[in-house]
């Protein structure tokens, strides 16, 4: 005879059945064998738990597929494995951000062992989780590197994309390059160069956005620069480097938005020695006009951007012009648009910007000076301002050569006739 | 770098070496113990017929194609030991499921239970005065009188 209760066991077990739970897990599982053979995937295992499971499903799938991307990358199937590794991490982070999980394993533990468990024991392993499971792809990003530089890249693609958090993904990149960082800084300090922005360059094929890689790179290229500039020629054999290094961190640049720091500090530098750069190789008297706006639009440009990246560059001894150059260059440019025959507006766009640098020097002064008074509609305060500059060009003591002298006489002569002129 | 010089000290069981699947060659695989196995002394005496099985005859009770030293299988239950070791250990391993009903074994079980036997109320009640509401009433018809009695008025 059967009771009632018997009844109702039995339904429910019917009903799971039904709804395929149990058979799930219980197929899956015994599809993958038992004791020592007992295999951490099958594709069989896979299908199920893709398809349904019970309560342990996510850490089923996080096992199998992660198991499977080590077998498919260790028989030497990169792109095989490369879904297995994203799937898989993307499950062990599920359940890294799981605390049900956690708390499940936890009770666990405290149920085999018979005594209780420490949370901080858990919370430990559970913090160090994303840790532990992207170092192999640090690992095999390094091992790859050179010889198969965009599988190393895949790998950081993994780290990146993982679904961890941010800070376990920065650390991992941070790791990633510590040791190459330490040797970089040697480099430089024993004036291997070449080398260093070589060795750089190759890691940041791996890892384009790493901000540290971006960082010493910037600084090498700017210890090879200061030496370099000493001797002449300098500006046509640094500018491959400052525009490759340009190139280089730009995605570094791009992830982090606005640069802070030392990262800051080094960009303004390598912007300064490209607008020099520009300055130097394509600005000169025999200079077209079109040629030369766009040549000191470009200079003007990097020099602007070193300014804002980093506002106390003109501190620093080398770079303590920045401003003067930066509102010739300017001032420049307005004087080529002007020679372009280009309506006033275009002038007094890029005039505005010389006018802004608070050391624009002799030269700067009187180019402004002389924009100001060749407008095609010159106002009151045009010639206001183009007579301070003339006065204060007249007051620097340094501003005794002849050929400064000269252009200030023609500025005074053009502000003496001018109209409404009470300047003498 | 951050993390504590025990941390660092721990061996991450995913490092990549050489291939190497950590999902293979478990400390349970090593131990040949089930995970849901509870007590510590039925742990201990598992791992301690484990141990004499591999001391004596290592080559009959390989992991994965490998056969364990003693010194794996010591290992490996230190690794169980600790709180942490056994966390990871867990992590690596699937949960055992059990196997599901088979549809075929489910249909027989049900087959041979009895049906139950029905045991309604000793007596049943009957409301028989309902019937009374229920008798029609006489239809309304015309009919020739059978017979006639004369005078009867």
């Amino acid at each position: 005879m059967t009771d009632r209760a018997t009844l109702r066991a039995f339904a429910a077990r019917l009903r799971a059945h039904g709804v395929g739970e149990d058979a799930v897990d219980g197929d899956a599982y015994a599809g993958l064998g038992s004791g020592g053979d007992a295999q951490p995937w099958s594709a069989r295992a896979e299908e199920l738990w893709t398809s349904g499971g019970g309560s342990w499903r996510t850490h089923h799938l996080a096992v199998a597929l992660h198991a499977r991307a080590y077998d498919l990358e260790a028989a030497g199937d990169p792109e095989g494995a490369f879904p297995y590794w994203k799937r898989g991490l993307a499950h062990w982070a599920e359940l890294y951000h799981d605390s049900a999980f956690w708390d499940r394993m936890h009770e666990h533990l405290e149920a085999v062992g018979g005594t209780e468990v420490p949370a901080a024991i858990v919370q430990e392993v559970r913090e160090r989780l994303p840790r532990d499971l992207l170092a192999p792809h640090l690992t095999l990003a390094a091992e790859h590197r050179v010889p198969d530089p965009l599988r190393a890249r895949s790998h950081m693609d993994l780290i990146r994309e993982s679904g961890f958090p941010r800070s376990a993904v920065l650390g991992a990149r941070a790791d990633l390059v510590r040791e190459v960082l330490a040797e970089a800084s040697r480099d430089v300090e024993e004036g291997r160069f070449d080398e260093v922005v070589e060795l750089l360059a190759s890691w940041l094929a791996v890892d384009p956005g790493n901000l540290g890689l971006a960082r010493t790179l910037l600084y090498a290229a700017r210890r090879h620069i200061e030496i370099v500039v000493a001797a002449p020629g300098w500006a046509r054999k640094i500018e491959p480097l400052v525009e490759r290094v340009a190139r280089l961190v730009l995605p570094a640049w791009d992830e982090i938005g606005t640069p802070e720091g030392s990262f800051a500090v080094e960009l303004a530098r390598n912007e300064y020695w490209r607008g020099i750069v520009v300055r130097e190789l394509e600005s000169g008297p025999a200079t077209e006009p079109a040629a030369l706006e766009q040549a000191t639009l470009r200079s003007g440009r990097h020099l602007l951007r070193a300014l804002e990246l980093d506002r106390d560059l003109a501190v620093k001894n080398m770079y303590r012009d920045v401003e003067q150059l930066a509102a010739e260059e300017w001032a420049l440019a307005a004087t080529a648009r002007q020679r372009q025959g280009l309506p006033d507006g275009h002038v007094r766009d890029a005039l505005r910007r010389a006018l802004a640098m608070s050391e624009p020097g002799s030269w700067g002064r009187l180019f402004m000076a002389r924009v100001l008074i060749n407008l095609h509609t010159v106002r009151p305060d045009d010639l206001a301002t183009a007579r301070r500059l003339a006065d204060e060009v007249a007051a620097d003591p340094e501003a005794n050569q002849p050929d400064v002298v000269n252009a200030l006489r023609g500025v005074v002569l053009s502000l003496a006739s001018a109209r409404g002129s009470e300047w003498s | 770098m951050s993390g504590t010089a025990n941390e660092s000290a721990r061996e991450n069981p995913w490092a990549w070496q050489a291939g190497r699947n950590p999902y293979r060659g478990t400390v349970f695989q090593i131990l040949d113990l089930d995970p849901e196995l509870a007590g510590r002394a039925a742990i201990k005496a598992r791992v301690r017929k484990r141990r004499q099985r591999i001391a004596r005859s290592a080559d009959r009770f390989p992991v994965h194609g490998r056969v364990l030293s003693a010194a794996e299988v010591n290992a490996a239950e230190e690794t169980l030991a600790d709180p942490a070791g056994r966390l990871l250990a867990e992590l690596l391993t699937h949960r055992p499921e059990r196997p599901g009903p088979d549809p075929a074994e489910l249909a027989e079980e049900f087959a041979e239970t009895d049906p139950p036997e029905s045991s309604g109320p000793a007596r049943i009640g009957i409301d028989r005065r309902v019937l009374a509401g229920l008798v029609p009433a006489p239809a309304p018809r015309e009919f020739v009188p059978l017979w006639t009695e004369e005078g009867a008025h």
